[in-house]
């Protein structure tokens, strides 16, 4: 996958998803986009979501 | 973040709110959070890689940036510990957060002189993720292939290049170039501005001080000088008593000098203070004098240095147009033209090397003592005010120049040549001073004698000709001082009094 699509809606989904449910999400640089199996926290807090959103939408 | 992973960067997001960086060679981190202010994870993480001997940025949003090098030396707990201080000072002054506001982010980081590490506060692009560390790809670096002046990396041939991009990526580091310049000139020129304005003050508070424990142990010279003749008197007087007056008479005699020698000892360990005063706030007030020199000398090269890049981006921006005018010839069919134009984008500025970093000479520079890590913009406002010392009417700094001397301290007398006692009739011995001063160099010696009753000035107290003198012996007294002396306590007190403003 080239770099032109990173990011985009559906990524943001996948990320907002994944973490909203607890998980890690890895983005690599070929643009894709993996959350951990595992939960590995509680799910995110509004305040991580806003923040992790700005970061994610931040370009 | 899309900017990083297009840099191939690797980005783990943490339900937490936590955002982890690491660029495709492991050497460059990002750790970011949604608390601007740096964490307990945030220091423990710099204070990791500092020991290690990474350099770190803390950006404006409060990323923490890490950079690694292959062949980084470990710093010690002192450095590291030195530098957390520093960090500490920054967050505490608020000049962290104010800069962070202005966009700007602290970077610890090498200084280049492979030894020492530097906290300084640097603009945070707009266009890149982070701030450039020594050897850190994380902002973009100039294109090796931009050209330079010189010309080697402008083609020959025009054919199959992209000139419009070639002569924007110069024009981009022509900019950056000029943008750096006046950043650090700005940031150096301010933090040096302000180590040289304190210590200016410092200077002139110092020669201050130095002046006025000189008047001081002036002032008890003389007391001591007239008690000293006051008890060699009233004792002869007893001894000369005990053959023609009653017991009584002897005894008020013997009472009445040791009262005076009482306020000769108090005068001797007043004098003996202020000496030592005067001479260490006289080499404090040098010290200080030498600082600001330095740091003058220093504001010197920096706009020297910034003035050299600014014109280095001069020249790129020449460069850019000649490179521009060649794609718009070939666009036009006129390869030949376009290579002519190419030509003279190489000839320009031919031989000229790009001025180095400030950062390496700094750590270079003499050491002036600083203030603290003084960076917030309005402390930098403060650099051009009118209150500084060299602007303030009254009074004028001493530090820039040795201050008017005041009162009644000979101006012109210089601190070797002590001058020679106005009377040469004075009977003490040479070699035997019963009291001296040694300040500046200048030793000023109390003979104590029975014939300085007539002139207590200040220029009699030379002894230009005594040997070491010892301003913790007694007084020599002679025991049979030729003529009698009435007692004139008043006039050393008069004297003293002259000096009522110093008295503590």
């Amino acid at each position: 996958m080239g770099t032109e699509g990173i990011l985009d809606d559906t990524d943001l989904r996948t990320i907002r998803d994944a973490l909203a449910a607890g998980k890690q999400v890895k983005l690599l640089p070929d643009g894709s986009v993996e959350a951990s199996a595992d939960v590995v926290d509680a799910p995110m807090g509004a305040e991580a979501e806003a923040y992790t959103s700005s970061r994610s939408s931040a370009t | 973040m899309r900017v990083l992973l297009e840099q191939g960067f690797e980005m783990n997001l943490h339900p937490a709110g936590q955002v982890f960086g690491a660029s495709g060679d492991g050497l460059t981190r990002l750790q970011g959070d949604a608390d601007r202010s740096l964490g307990s994870d945030d220091l423990l993480t710099i204070k990791v890689v500092l020991g290690m001997g990474a350099n770190v940025a803390v950006l404006p949003d409060g990323t923490v940036q890490t950079r690694h090098h292959l062949d980084q030396t470990p710093r010690t707990e002192q450095e590291v510990a030195a530098l957390l201080a520093q960090l500490d000072a920054a967050v505490a002054d608020g000049s962290l957060a104010a800069e962070a506001r202005s966009g700007r982010g602290l970077t610890i980081a090498d200084a280049g002189d492979g030894a020492s590490t530097l906290l300084r506060f640097a603009q945070a692009p707009a266009d890149a993720p982070g701030i450039a560390l020594p050897d850190d790809p994380v902002a973009p670096a100039p294109s090796p292939t931009a050209g330079e002046p010189g010309g080697e990396n402008i083609p020959d041939d025009p054919t199959g290049v992209d000139l419009a991009g070639l002569a924007d990526r110069i024009d981009a580091r022509a900019d950056a170039l000029r943008a750096d310049a006046l950043e650090d000139q700005v940031t150096e020129s301010s933090r040096v501005g302000l180590e040289r304005d304190a210590s200016a003050r410092e200077a002139w508070m110092a020669q201050q001080g130095h002046e006025a424990a000189w008047q001081q142990a002036r002032r008890e010279l003389k007391i001591v000088q007239a008690e000293t003749k006051q008890v060699a008197d009233l004792e002869a007087r007893a001894r000369a008593a005990e053959a023609t007056s009653s017991a009584d008479d002897v005894e008020d005699l013997r009472q009445s000098a040791a009262a005076h020698q009482a306020r000769l000892d108090v005068a001797r360990l007043r004098m003996e203070s202020a000496e030592a005063e005067a001479n260490r706030l006289g080499q404090e007030a040098a010290a200080h004098r030498d600082a600001v020199t330095a740091a003058e000398t220093r504001l010197a090269e920096i706009d020297t240095r910034s003035a050299d890049r600014v014109r280095f981006a001069d020249l790129l921006e020449g460069q850019a147009g000649q490179v521009r005018s060649a794609g718009e010839s070939l666009a036009a069919g006129d390869v030949d033209r376009a290579r002519g134009w190419l030509t003279d984008a190489r000839v320009i500025g031919a031989g000229e090397v790009e001025p180095d970093d400030l950062l390496p000479d700094d750590e270079a520079a003499p050491e002036v003592p600083s203030p603290g890590p003084i960076t917030s913009p309005s402390q930098v406002d403060d650099v051009t005010g009118a209150d500084t010392p060299a602007d303030a009417p009254a009074p004028a700094p001493a530090t820039d120049e040795a201050p008017a001397e005041p009162l009644d301290r000979p101006a012109d007398q210089p601190a070797d040549q002590p001058e020679e006692p106005a009377d040469a009739s004075l009977d003490q011995p040479a070699g035997e001073p019963a009291a001296s001063l040694s300040v500046d160099g200048l030793e000023l010696s109390l003979q104590a004698a029975d014939s300085i009753e007539a002139d207590l000035a200040f220029d009699d107290f030379s002894a230009p000709d005594s040997p070491e003198p010892d301003a913790s012996s007694e007084p020599d007294v002679p025991t049979e001082p030729d003529v009698p002396i009435e007692p004139d306590v008043e006039l050393a007190q008069a004297e003293a009094d002259d000096f009522s403003l110093l008295d503590g």
